[in-house]
């Protein structure tokens, strides 16, 4: 079973992964900031981070892929002025997706296609 | 016997004693009171008898008259002195001074008085010699007589000269008048004496005393010039009165009666035809003078025209050009108040749209999420079936995530509003321990669900009204103690109300740095918790619009915007709000500040509404 | 106001768009979230009948994500942060594209939908088609939605230098004060703005920055109030170094 951290700031959306993900045949750990979420990754070997911008995303990118880590790891934000989408590749992550255009299941689906990657 | 010469000599010198005579009386008599006056009198009195004693001289035949009017005409020695008197008082006179010293008269008059006791003697003139000759012998002192005269005379000369300097051209004018009557004065008596007598006419020598008559003539004139003193008047009575002395005087030659007869007759005539002359002059004279002071008062009339017209011609240019800087003035000013007018139409568009788009904004999103919330209600009720638990839970989550869109929405239009100054604020005199009491109503059963206690401190006296929007306060203060019954675990709240004589104010943030605090009595609502408290970081950023890095601070709930707008309401009634903590795990007071003396802004606002 | 001030307020203005949109979008990514996974049948079954009301709150709120959208747009397209790909489009194919997405729309409101077919080959363009395609796309739906009868005709077609799409109704038209309004920021052709319930009209506002980015631009034709109107996007057909340095200009 594939392990996916989810730090995301709204509860209801970390309810929504949690049992999305989990329907979906993952284990899901959720993180409340960013020392949980290298907790976690570091205790539970994550293959996949889902972390939203807000909570820091780009930050915890840009270390996680300095460790040297090639765990999939997809930032969700909104599109807006500051041009995050570019920066969040630019940082390292996979994926950037605006949360207004994708449903859970979208999500699950673009997260398996990176896993088979 | 001595010899006499030709009686056409005394023809000569009648005439000329008369002018003199009657030359000295009238000006004396036109203004006896000036000195020059005087002195002329005296000049011309001493010359008339002094051509007297000549002509009376020449024209004797016995030899003791003769000697006697010889001695006699030494008094022609004064002639000089009162010349030089004369000079010097009437160069003053023309330059309007007066500088009579009769210290410096008797001065000058000193070295008469030899004079005056040797002329009469026989040091002067000693004596004639024999008939027909009968002519003077000088005496022993005669070159003293010459020498006084002299002395006199180059004095006079030398004042004249000095006083002819004067930068007076008045004065100049009438000292050259009397210069040129020195000159042909001094020249009649050379010809006569040097040319005549190298022609061969010894007699003609006597004639020259005559020649004094120009000097007479050229003072009276220059006096008369000088004061005014009407010329062709004198010079009428002058000659009205020679020719009937004239006339008068063949008398003395008429022997038949018949002439005598005629010669009163025209004698007669002469007088009233005289008088008449006189007369009619004198009305000339005084019409030409009356005419003179109206033409002169006339020229002043005119002098002050000219220059009034001058002033007016120069107001109406200065008007011309005040006029041309009115109308510049204007035109910029329409200018001004065209491109005032320009910018406040496009003002005026740009705060309809922004009104519009508000309107819209505000329009699209509240109504976006009604028929969600309906639905769910709906669903929520079972009006389309049966829901099973767990997707009621669901369902529950929904409408608390669409609630939070429109509370967030209504909370961003709120601040819109206020931040570009639409928000309708209802202004009316309220009781804050009223509201205090509604908030704490509100508030008290999430509190008690909670097991937290919560109070309402009610203040000892009746606090002063306030003018505020209600509505709002309640919303403020509701803000506040529901926040903090959120965010207290554990433990108590407390809700006070109190009337404070100063502020407390401490600014929290930096844009908040120049903000001053209330001045006068306040109003103070306190909401103290005895929560989780508030770091020093935080507390700066509490009332702030929600910034990026804040939004991962918002507590779930939250809008991020309640304390912004809380402050943004407070402010606009003129009253400061902030947050104390000591720190974290210490609780925190929550303070808003109310001024009771009603702010000029919200008074103007009410009074504009009306 | 001051020209600064305006400008400043103005940025102000932007900014707050930019945040408030941003918090927006939070609740209506849960509900979006929760309605598909209920829909997707996650936590059960559901009637029918709950089906189709869960399915009419999903699209509420999609239209609310769309309307925080439109609003989001400005702020970034004044910024200059819109992303803009640039490549070599087809525009027939875009057109093509457009059109069939809309017909059963157009059919849906009793209106034609055509589409007039250029005779020759276009050349290609070098543009954002993503975003071109959404500038055609909101003209052709704004046609449709303000045409009640009669319908809608897209004609691409190359004029000298440009290639034109024109997009005609036969709709209520564009009055002459409302035609140099239509494309600006705040406007709203007047009547119509209680009519649709449906976006803030900055679309079009949207459009022309849109069309300046890539070159080219929109504006519209009418003979008035109630005559239709002919919207026409015009892209200029440019040589391969003027491609070049339009590239180099916008990475």
């Amino acid at each position: 079973m594939p392990k996916i951290v989810i730090a995301e700031d709204d509860k209801f959306l970390v309810d929504l992964y949690q049992k999305k993900f989990s329907d979906s045949g993952f284990e899901v750990f959720v993180a409340s900031n960013e020392k949980e979420v290298f907790d976690i990754i570091e205790q539970e070997k994550a293959d996949v981070l889902l972390v939203s911008l807000i909570m820091g995303g780009l930050e915890i990118v840009k270390k996680i892929r300095q460790e040297g880590s090639n765990m999939k790891i997809i930032i969700t934000g909104y599109y807006d002025v500051t041009e995050d989408g570019k920066k969040a590749i630019e940082a390292g992550a996979d994926k950037f997706i605006d949360k207004s255009h994708f449903i859970p299941a979208e999500l699950v689906e673009e997260i398996k296609k990176l896993m088979e990657k | 016997m001595c010899s006499t010469p030709p009686f056409l000599l005394n023809y000569l010198y009648i005439p000329a004693i008369a002018t003199t005579v009657l030359l000295g009386f009238f000006i004396f008599y036109n203004n006896y009171k000036k000195i020059t006056n005087r002195l002329f009198f005296i000049f011309s009195i001493i010359i008339a008898l002094w051509m007297l004693f000549n002509m009376l001289n020449f024209s004797s035949t016995d030899f003791d008259s003769v000697l006697l009017y010889d001695k006699l005409s030494a008094i022609g020695g004064f002639i000089p002195a009162i010349f030089f008197i004369f000079v010097y008082f009437f160069s003053d006179d023309l330059e309007n001074k007066s500088t009579i010293s009769k210290r410096n008269l008797y001065l000058f008059l000193l070295p008469m008085l030899p004079f005056i006791i040797f002329s009469a003697t026989k040091y002067n003139v000693q004596g004639l010699t024999d008939p027909p000759e009968c002519e003077t012998i000088a005496g022993p002192l005669y070159w003293l007589f010459a020498a006084v005269i002299i002395f006199y005379t180059a004095g006079a000369l030398v004042i004249f000269f000095k006083k002819f300097k004067t930068k007076n051209n008045e004065a100049k004018k009438q000292l050259k008048i009397i210069l040129y009557g020195f000159s042909f004065s001094v020249t009649w008596v050379l010809i006569i004496n040097v040319i005549l007598q190298i022609f061969g006419f010894p007699n003609a020598s006597l004639l020259a005393p005559i020649g004094i008559i120009w000097l007479i003539v050229s003072i009276s004139y220059a006096i008369v010039k000088h004061q005014f003193l009407n010329a062709k008047l004198i010079a009428t009575q002058a000659l009205v009165v020679a020719l009937i002395i004239l006339i008068a005087s063949q008398f003395a030659f008429i022997v038949t009666t018949i002439n005598k007869i005629l010669t009163a007759f025209t004698l007669l005539i002469a007088i009233v035809f005289g008088w008449m002359l006189i007369r009619s002059v004198k009305k000339e004279v005084k019409r030409k003078e009356e005419l003179e002071v109206a033409n002169k008062k006339i020229d002043q009339k005119n002098v002050k025209l000219s220059s009034a017209n001058r002033e007016i011609s120069k107001r109406k240019e200065a008007l011309e050009v005040a006029n041309k800087e009115i109308s510049e003035r204007k035109e910029q000013l329409q200018k001004m108040a065209d491109s005032l007018a320009i910018a406040n139409d496009k003002l005026k568009q740009l705060d309809t749209a922004k009104t519009e788009f508000i309107g819209l904004v505000n329009h699209q999103l509240l109504h976006a999420p009604t028929p969600i919330k309906d639905y769910l209600a709906m669903l929520l009720e079972g009006s389309y079936g049966e829901i099973p638990e767990n997707q009621i839970k669901v369902l529950k989550n929904i409408n608390a995530a669409n609630d939070r869109q429109i509370h967030l929405t209504e909370d961003l239009m709120a601040v819109t509003r206020m931040e570009s100054g639409k928000m309708e604020l209802n202004f009316t005199k309220e009781k804050m321990e009223d509201i205090c009491q509604g908030v704490y109503v509100n508030v008290e059963p999430t509190a008690k669900e909670k097991n937290l206690v919560l109070e309402y401190a009610k203040p000892k006296t009746v606090l002063p009204e306030l003018v505020l929007d209600k509505s709002k306060i309640f919303e403020a203060i509701f803000n506040f103690v529901d926040n903090a019954v959120k965010y207290t675990p554990a433990g108590k709240i407390e809700l006070k109300v109190e009337l404070a004589s100063s502020s407390n104010y401490k600014p929290q943030s930096l844009e908040d740095q120049e903000k001053k605090a209330i001045a006068g009595q306040v109003v103070r609502v306190t909401v103290s918790d005895t929560g989780s408290g508030i770091s020093k970081e935080n507390i700066a950023q509490l009332f702030a619009k929600f910034s990026r890095k804040d939004a991962a601070k918002l507590n779930a709930n939250g809008t991020g915007l309640g304390l912004y707008l809380v402050k943004l309401t407070i402010e606009a009634h003129g009253g400061r709000t902030w947050a104390e903590s000591e720190g974290e795990g210490k609780g925190s007071q929550f303070i808003i500040e109310l001024p009771v003396k009603t702010p000029e802004e919200i008074l103007e606002r009410m009074a504009d509404k009306k | 106001m001051s020209q600064e001030e305006m400008m400043q307020l103005d940025k102000a203005k932007s900014e707050f768009i930019s945040i408030a949109s941003h918090q927006l979008r939070t609740p209506l990514t849960a509900v979006k979230g929760y309605v598909s996974m209920l829909l997707e049948g996650s936590y059960g079954k559901i009637d029918p009948k709950q089906h189709e009301v869960l399915k009419g709150v999903y699209d509420s709120n999609e239209r609310m994500v769309s309307l925080v959208e439109e609003l989001l747009d400005i702020p970034r397209i004044e910024l200059g942060k819109m992303d803009f790909t640039f490549a070599p489009e087809k525009l027939e194919v875009i057109c093509q594209e457009i059109v069939d997405t809309f017909v059963p729309k157009a059919k849906d409101k009793g209106l034609y939908l055509e589409y007039k077919k250029p005779k020759t080959v276009l050349p290609e363009l070098i543009i954002d088609g993503v975003k071109v395609r959404k500038v055609i796309s909101d003209i052709v739906d704004n046609a449709l939605r303000y045409t009640t009868k009669g319908g809608v005709t897209v004609k691409l077609e190359q004029v000298e230098k440009n290639i034109r799409v024109t997009i005609s109704d036969t709709g209520i038209g564009v009055s002459e004060e409302e035609n140099p309004k239509l494309f600006q920021k705040i406007s709203r052709a007047k009547g119509t703005s209680l009519f649709n319930p449906d976006g803030l009209g900055l679309n079009l506002y949207v459009d022309r920055l849109i069309m300046g980015k890539n070159g080219g631009k929109i504006f519209v034709e009418s003979e008035g109030k109630d005559r239709g109107a002919q919207f026409i996007i015009e892209l200029p057909v440019k040589t391969p170094e003027e491609i070049l340095e339009q590239v180099g200009d916008k990475k």
